[in-house]
């Protein structure tokens, strides 16, 4: 905590006022004018000390930030207390790159508490460093006492589409896309079904391998199986976050673009897929891993959050993918040809399932900006 | 933008005590502005109340209103400038244009009042404000306008807290309402400011170092005390409340030639000090006679002791010759000596100054009936004797006569009869009138007056002497020790004669030498003491309290052939005092009391009374440091005790209630398995701490995730306003909250 003391014009004229009586009292003998400058400079004093022991007075209490994403206008809360022995008021000024936020508080009772309430849009994922301060005028603003409260850089993760659960089982379950392995099927066990539990009506998006036909013809509806507990069926997503050196807008959209893929599906696996287990390999060569879950998808986005594009290339899945041998192989790379890192990545064993910038997988939405964020983000 | 009822109600109330305190400085000098400040009180009243209803003049109207207030104060400024008497072409510029600034200051805050303001805009009028009290603070100085500036500070502290809570709020009527609501709270809060900020101002302002330099004319704020003028010009311009000063002015030993202390010194004694000709008009200055006039008398020479004799040389009056040895408290205040100034034609000098090597010198005589030291040097003494006649001689009524210098040439008298302003000389020729239609005057006095109106010589002492009495027995005129100025633009006796009709002993003097001087008498105006404080065995004091001036008229020795003229003192100050001379109430006491307080050591400190005070102050220390160390601590003690009962009744009136007694709990156990809370650490961040700990240390009784849990849940309860309910409280804490 660090505290410093800025003089405001009001104080500055103020000073000069007093000095301009003084200077007249002296050379005139004019005692009243003398006195009144005195009390004028005292006045300024007494503003230093009450405005630096209210300033003190207060803290700031930051319960857990809610999760930010890039282009999501999110509410933030932020608690102010006063510990001082009586009422109050204070001034909080919060200041990122994307943000300025200034609240005055006319007055908070001794040892009560006032919950104050931002709204933010964040134009982009990645840290924001924080710098959050206290300050006080009180009583008169000739000066004000300004203290940093330390906090936390706040963490945008990136933005999230909508990934469509059945498509995207379909998707997966048919491998190799644009190369020899389109025929191919990637696994024989859907990550989404397990035990069959029983049918039901079939509805749209249903893939008619599933329609259970005797039933459905004893029955004359059609019927779709449906399974009880999905098999846990774990992902291993690369993300190739690449970008040349001299990179271009549509460069940086490109990465921008992977990186919200990455996010949603990781986010869509971890929140949907409790059982499974999930690991992200970035271009750094750092992996993480973990069980699915909430917590761990806040992890994996944070991670991306913080994600830099390199040209630089460092992947390596290899001890991720000799312990999990039956997982879904996933490459999401920035690059519109990723031949090279799908080859290098075939040296860890497994089918690799790979987007690229071009794709437009149908069961993958892209998060809805509006003209204005999209013209914000570069 | 808004404004709060409380913000409007405390930087109009400011504004109107500037107002008012110009107004009321004003009154000494243009009256006319201190009915104006009045309708300027209606007009801000009537701002108050369109800015109740939220209504402003347009930018049209406001620049309308403020060329018709232009063009009225320039035909007014126009008026004064043309106007021979008027306070502009009599005060000293630039001093003399301040009175006329007041006006216009007051419409600029009206003119400011009436449009839609801002920020800069309620600055600009704190601003406007400041500068009417500069300036109202220039022009007067008495204790009712110092009350009035302490209301107005007090005021002002209010109104700059809540122009901070004004100015700070960006979120519209909501905050509004909130600062009208904090208003009597900080009103309260500010006037215990203002009073701790006089406490630390009023020491600084005695410690303030000053210099004695020469005060502007306008400005004349020089001690306000009894006594002889500091530099030698008595000025009649001065206003304000008239301190008798006890200090000392000298000592004075009275003995015998045989050495027996004379115990019975007249009470009315006068000890003259100087003698002044020239009045400066409308100035109100009298410039001593050294500088300025020749010398129309021959002094009749005593014997010329010109070297120094090894004994003391006194003329001897006979049995009753007293001899007196003055002392001096302020070296260089020239002589002192026992009015009338005894000596004999042809006798000794009866003022001699003895040297450090035993000898005696003595002083020459002047033509003024004075007596002073041919050699520089010995004219800062501070120690010297006089010979006078005891009283039994009756010396009042013998005058001592001067010849002319030049028995052929009265011209040598004109600096005595120069005519006064026009007001006094017709105000004198009106009471001249009735003087001698009430008989006080023969009427043959007034058929001997020559074309011009003067007064035949032999006439001249029974005028002055009616004129004399008419200012201190006619009941016309009081006397008083507050100096007030009535209209500025006239000459200061001629305000005295003829508005205010009260004042102290130099205006009556003065008035009755420029009244006299209109009937072609000479006079001059002289300043010293009267009366003396006996204290024992010969010695008296003379105090500054006793400062007095009388006149003196030349007047013709009747039957002489040889032109000669004798100093005729008069006295025509009223025997009584407008002081109330009652004793006071316990009420009256102390408010004298703080009036004086206030007047000697706000109003008119100077580096003496500095210096007096730092010394009194510094010896009061020294003779009492033990008491006054006690003193302080038993009022700490009180003030420690005063609190601690207040918070502790302050503990038993609102108990503490917990709201989350589980976290409490919480924190008591792990205090108690050994992990302190910290300073400053906020709920989450001390979970966060004991999380860890309990990690760290297994073992214990409470699982590594309860904090974390418990303060999520007193988060959400507290400062979410969350409901927390008693099944989640359980399942935080694994079944058991009272772990």
């Amino acid at each position: 905590m660090s505290g410093r003391w800025h003089p405001t014009k009001a104080g500055v004229g103020v000073l000069v006022i007093a000095a301009i009586m003084l200077t007249a009292g002296l050379m005139k003998t004019i005692n009243l004018l003398i006195l009144f400058g005195d009390l004028l400079l005292v006045l300024m004093a007494l503003n230093f000390w009450i405005a630096r022991q209210t300033a003190l007075s207060f803290r700031l209490l930051s319960p857990r930030e809610p999760d930010l994403y890039a282009y999501r206008t999110a509410r933030r809360t932020l608690v102010l207390e006063n510990t001082g022995p009586r009422a109050a008021s204070v001034e909080i000024n919060e200041r990122t790159d994307q943000h300025v936020w200034k609240q005055f508080v006319a007055s908070v009772s001794s040892g009560g508490s006032r919950a104050l309430s931002v709204t933010f849009l964040p134009l982009r994922r990645g840290e924001y460093p924080l710098i959050r301060t206290l300050s006080s005028g009180y009583p008169f603003g000739f000066v004000r006492y300004v203290w940093a409260c330390p906090a936390p850089p706040l963490v945008v993760f990136p933005a999230l589409g909508r990934i469509d659960s059945e498509p995207f089982r379909r998707w997966l379950k048919h491998g190799g896309d644009g190369e020899a392995y389109r025929r191919r099927t990637v696994s024989r066990t859907s990550p989404f079904a397990a035990d069959l539990r029983g049918v039901r009506p079939f509805r749209s998006g249903d893939a008619p391998r599933q329609v259970h036909w005797r039933t459905s013809a004893r029955r004359g509806e059609l019927l779709v199986r449906e399974y009880d507990s999905p098999e846990a069926l774990d992902l291993i997503l690369v993300l190739d976050s690449w970008l040349p050196s001299k990179a271009e807008p549509a460069n940086r959209q490109d990465l921008e673009d992977a990186i919200s893929q990455a996010g949603s599906i990781l986010n869509f696996w971890c929140t949907t897929i409790l059982s499974s287990r999930v690991a992200l390999v970035l271009a750094d060569s750092r992996t993480i891993e973990g069980r699915a879950s909430p917590h761990l998808a806040r992890k994996l986005l944070q991670a991306l959050a913080k994600v830099n594009g390199s040209s630089e290339f460092r992947l390596d899945a290899r001890s991720v993918c000799s312990r999990w041998p039956r997982a879904v192989r996933l490459l999401i790379s920035s690059r519109s040809q990723p031949g090279s890192v799908l080859s290098h990545l075939r040296q860890f064993g497994g089918v690799w399932k790979h987007l690229a910038p071009q794709s437009d997988p149908t069961w993958y939405h892209p998060p809805q900006l509006s003209s204005h964020e999209k013209s914000a983000r570069f | 933008m808004p404004t709060a009822f409380a913000f409007r109600l405390s930087v109009y109330l400011t504004l109107a005590l500037s107002i008012i305190a110009l107004g009321y400085s004003e009154w000494d000098y243009l009256r006319e502005v201190t009915v104006f400040s009045g309708f300027i009180l209606l007009a801000m009243l009537l701002a108050f109340e369109m800015d109740r209803r939220g209504r402003h003049l347009s930018l049209f109207w406001a620049n309308l209103v403020g060329g018709i207030i232009f063009l009225l104060a320039a035909v007014w400024l126009g008026r004064h400038y043309f106007e021979h008497d008027s306070l502009m072409n009599t005060l000293p510029w630039p001093a003399g244009g301040l009175p006329f600034l007041a006006p216009l200051l007051m419409t600029l805050i009206v003119a400011k009042l009436l449009r839609p303001k801002h920020n800069g805009d309620w600055w600009a009028l704190y601003g406007i404000s400041l500068c009417c009290i500069g300036l109202a603070v220039s022009l007067q100085e008495d204790f009712t306008f110092v009350i009035i500036i302490l209301i107005y500070a007090a005021v002002g502290t209010w109104s700059l807290t809540l122009f901070y809570f004004q100015r700070a709020v960006t979120d519209g009527t909501r905050s509004v309402a909130e600062i009208d609501r904090i208003g009597r709270r900080q009103a309260g809060r500010s006037l215990r400011w203002i009073v701790l900020a006089g406490l630390v101002a009023v020491p600084m302002f005695f410690l303030t170092p000053r210099t004695q330099g020469v005060s502007w004319e306008l400005f004349s704020r020089g001690k306000i005390e009894t006594g002889l003028p500091h530099d030698g010009t008595p000025d009649l311009s001065r206003t304000g409340q008239l301190t008798p000063s006890r200090e000392i002015a000298f000592e004075v030993y009275a003995s015998r030639p045989d050495g027996r202390p004379v115990q019975d010194l007249s009470p009315a004694q006068r000890w003259r000090s100087a003698a002044y000709v020239e009045y400066q008009s409308p100035r109100g200055l009298w410039t001593p006679n050294f500088r300025v006039v020749s010398k129309p008398l021959v002094p009749p020479t005593p014997t010329d002791l010109r070297t120094p004799t090894p004994n003391l040389l006194l003329p001897d009056f006979g049995p009753s010759t007293i001899r007196l040895d003055f002392r001096l408290v302020t070296r260089g205040s020239g002589l002192i000596l026992a009015d009338p100034v005894s000596f004999d034609p042809g006798g000794r000098t009866p003022v001699a100054i003895p040297l450090r090597n035993g000898n005696y010198a003595y002083a020459v005589q002047y033509w003024d009936t004075s007596f002073v030291f041919a050699q520089r040097e010995f004219r800062f003494v501070n120690r010297y004797f006089q010979s006078v006649r005891g009283p039994g001689n009756d010396l009042s009524d013998s005058l001592t006569w001067f010849p002319l210098a030049n028995p052929n040439d009265t011209t040598a008298l004109y600096p005595f009869m120069v005519m006064p302003p026009e007001g006094i000389a017709n105000h004198a020729r009106r009471i001249f009138a009735r003087l001698v239609a009430d008989g006080f005057i023969p009427r043959r006095v007034q058929e001997r007056r020559d074309a011009t109106g003067r007064c035949h010589p032999a006439d001249h002492a029974i005028v002055a002497q009616a004129f004399s009495d008419y200012l201190s027995f006619g009941g016309s005129y009081a006397y008083s020790l507050d100096l007030r100025r009535q209209d500025r633009s006239l000459d200061p006796v001629e305000d005295f004669l003829v508005n205010t009709r009260s004042g102290h002993c130099e205006r009556f003097a003065s008035a009755l030498v420029l009244m006299l001087r209109t009937f072609g008498i000479p006079s001059q105006l002289v300043l010293g003491y009267r009366g003396l404080d006996p204290v024992n065995e010969g010695r008296y004091l003379i105090r500054h309290e006793n400062a007095h001036a009388w006149a003196e008229v030349l007047v013709p020795k009747p039957d002489s052939s040889r032109r000669e003229y004798a100093w005729l003192a008069l006295d025509p100050t009223p025997g009584g005092s407008s002081v109330d001379n009652d004793e006071p109430g316990f009420l009256d006491a102390g408010a004298r009391q703080g009036k004086r307080l206030l007047t000697d050591y706000i109003i008119n400190l100077n580096p003496d009374t500095q210096k007096r005070l730092a010394e009194t102050l510094t010896q009061f220390f020294l003779d009492n440091w033990a008491k006054i160390l006690g003193g302080i601590a038993a009022i700490t003690s009180l003030i420690m005790l005063v609190s601690w009962l207040r918070h502790r009744r302050g503990m038993r009136k609102a108990p503490v209630v917990d709201a989350v007694p589980w976290f409490t709990r919480l924190v008591h156990t792990l205090r108690r398995a050994g992990l302190p809370e910290i300073p400053g650490e906020t709920p989450r961040e001390f979970a966060e701490r004991a999380a860890a700990w309990l990690q760290q240390n297994p073992g214990k009784a409470i699982d590594a995730s309860v904090p974390l849990r418990a303060a999520e849940l007193l988060y959400a309860l507290r400062y979410a306003e969350q409901p927390v309910t008693q099944a989640e409280i359980q399942k935080a804490f694994n079944g058991d909250p009272g772990t």
